[in-house]
């Protein structure tokens, strides 16, 4: 019976997780539209709703198959790898201090790292399994955007993770009397730049990039693998959001509201300010892009890991 | 029902070491090796070593792999056709060192069923403990050595004037 329970309260989960994903699909296409002056998709349903529905009927009617040319195995497996990654990520995450899966694993923090890092195997493969040059490219780019950026997040992370002295995210968001935001400034700015690197979002979608790749690692993927695509990269978002309101914008504490209100509302604003990012920057060149996690990021998150290690062993003295 | 499970992750990590053997493309290796990698996590999880699988996953499949990823790429072209012997000569060692391995596996279950899985759950704060007590010199030496790594790294790429 628990097990039951427990299989079905997943299953829940996931269905939830996947509706915001495709829901975000559509608030993105009417915000940018918003922000470009323009109307957007309108149409269907009560402020144009209906069209998230319509693009996932769409996209899982289409069929389904595999290029001549392609790894039939990693191509088949790499949509999923990538949808998959990003929905396990979300058991960690706790919606409330009495309220997740697993929200008080001693690695939660880790584990979402690891999982990103399959997250970025699963676009890899699926570029390297599809057997076309554009792909590859986009490819080679997801690869060593991964690694660029991967160490930059890891070290801005280190300087929440020594703040709390917790890599669970409940203890870092019960850890947070003030909003680690004030605590560490740099480390939220470095946070989020590699968390947009991370996901692949514009202006780093460098590994799609539709003007110059023909969109790279997805170029000859087609209907619901296409869509799995798609839904990791909107999950990966809504990860990294709700990851910034957790560890830096004080989780569920707020006054007033009951704290998954304020947790929701939180990501639901650094997600705002990703499609804002999309609508508002152009792509920076390749070499740009690496030029700035290695050079700029890097050493700046070093900085700040020192200068927190350093404030926090004389607040210890004091 | 864990022993089911620990005896699962071993044949995982058996096989994709065989399959290494004899995959023709580097790239469905280097996918075996990941495979091997990420059920060596799992095995490290269930043994009670959550932080070793998590770093197991970060560094290794999430870093290392990564770099042969690279070299797998950058040295042949994509998804042609490669006419190679199946049995190539570095097939034998490894290969009798798999059929070792199973032999060593399956002896070590047969002679002992009543082993029991004694598992102490050893979380991230106690291995922090142990890197920056007991064993700091030994952190401090692995920190200077890679240190000495980056530093012959940027030597090495480092461009001469006539480079440029």
């Amino acid at each position: 019976m628990r097990l039951f329970l427990m299989a079905l309260g997943m299953l829940l989960t996931t269905m939830i997780l996947l509706g915001v994903a495709g829901f975000l699909v559509f608030a993105e296409r009417r915000v940018l539209a918003f922000l470009q002056n323009r109307l957007g998709p309108n149409r269907l349903g009560p402020l144009g709703v209906g069209q998230a529905l319509a693009d996932a009927l769409k996209l899982m009617s289409k069929e389904s198959f595999v290029p001549d040319f392609a790894d039939p195995v990693l191509y088949r497996a790499a949509p999923v790898l990538v949808a998959f990654s990003a929905l396990v990520s979300f058991a960690v995450v706790p919606l409330d201090q009495h309220f997740s899966w697993a929200g008080n694993w001693n690695i939660g923090l880790l584990f979402i790292l690891a999982m990103s890092s399959l997250n970025a195997y699963g676009v890899f493969l699926g570029g390297w399994a599809s057997g076309n040059k554009f792909s590859l490219l986009g490819a080679v780019r997801a690869v060593a955007q991964l690694v660029s950026y991967e160490l930059p997040m890891g070290l801005a992370l280190l300087g929440v993770v020594l703040l709390s002295g917790s890599l669970s995210l409940n203890g870092i968001v019960v850890a947070q009397n003030l909003p680690f935001i004030v605590l560490q400034p740099l480390g939220f700015v470095i946070f989020m730049i590699a968390g947009v690197a991370e996901t692949h979002r514009l202006p780093f979608d460098l590994p799609e990039a539709e003007s110059e790749l023909v969109a790279g690692f997805n170029t000859e993927y087609g209907g619901m693998r296409f869509g799995y695509f798609f839904l990791g990269e909107y999950l990966g978002m809504t990860l990294i959001a709700v990851l910034t309101a957790l560890l830096y914008l004080g989780g569920w504490h707020g006054p007033w509201l009951p704290g998954w209100i304020w947790l929701l509302l939180k990501t639901g604003a650094v997600i705002f300010v990703f499609f804002w990012l999309r609508a508002t920057l152009p792509r920076p060149r390749y070499d740009q892009l690496m030029g700035l996690g290695w050079k700029v990021l890097l050493p700046l998150a070093l900085f700040n890991i020192m200068a927190t290690a350093l404030a926090a062993a004389l607040w210890r003295l004091a | 029902m864990m022993i089911l499970l620990i005896l699962l992750l071993l044949l995982i990590i058996l096989m994709t070491g065989a399959a290494l053997l004899v995959v023709r493309d580097p790239m469905h290796g280097a996918v075996n090796l990941g495979i091997s990698l990420l059920a060596l996590s799992i095995l490290f999880l269930l043994l009670g070593a959550p932080f070793i699988a998590a770093l197991e996953v970060m560094l290794y499949v999430g870093a290392i792999l990564v770099l042969f990823l690279f070299a797998i790429m950058l040295l042949r072209s994509p998804l042609q056709v490669r006419e190679e012997a199946r049995w190539r000569r570095g097939f034998w060692w490894p290969a009798v060192l798999v059929v070792l391995l199973t032999v060593v596996l399956i002896l070590l279950f047969s002679q002992r069923p009543d082993l029991q899985v004694m598992i102490q759950e050893i979380g991230p704060a106690s291995v922090g403990r142990a890197l920056f007590g007991p064993y700091l010199w030994l952190t401090e030496a692995v920190a200077l050595l890679l240190f000495a790594v980056i530093a012959a790294v940027l030597a090495i790429h480092r461009r001469d004037a006539h480079d440029t």
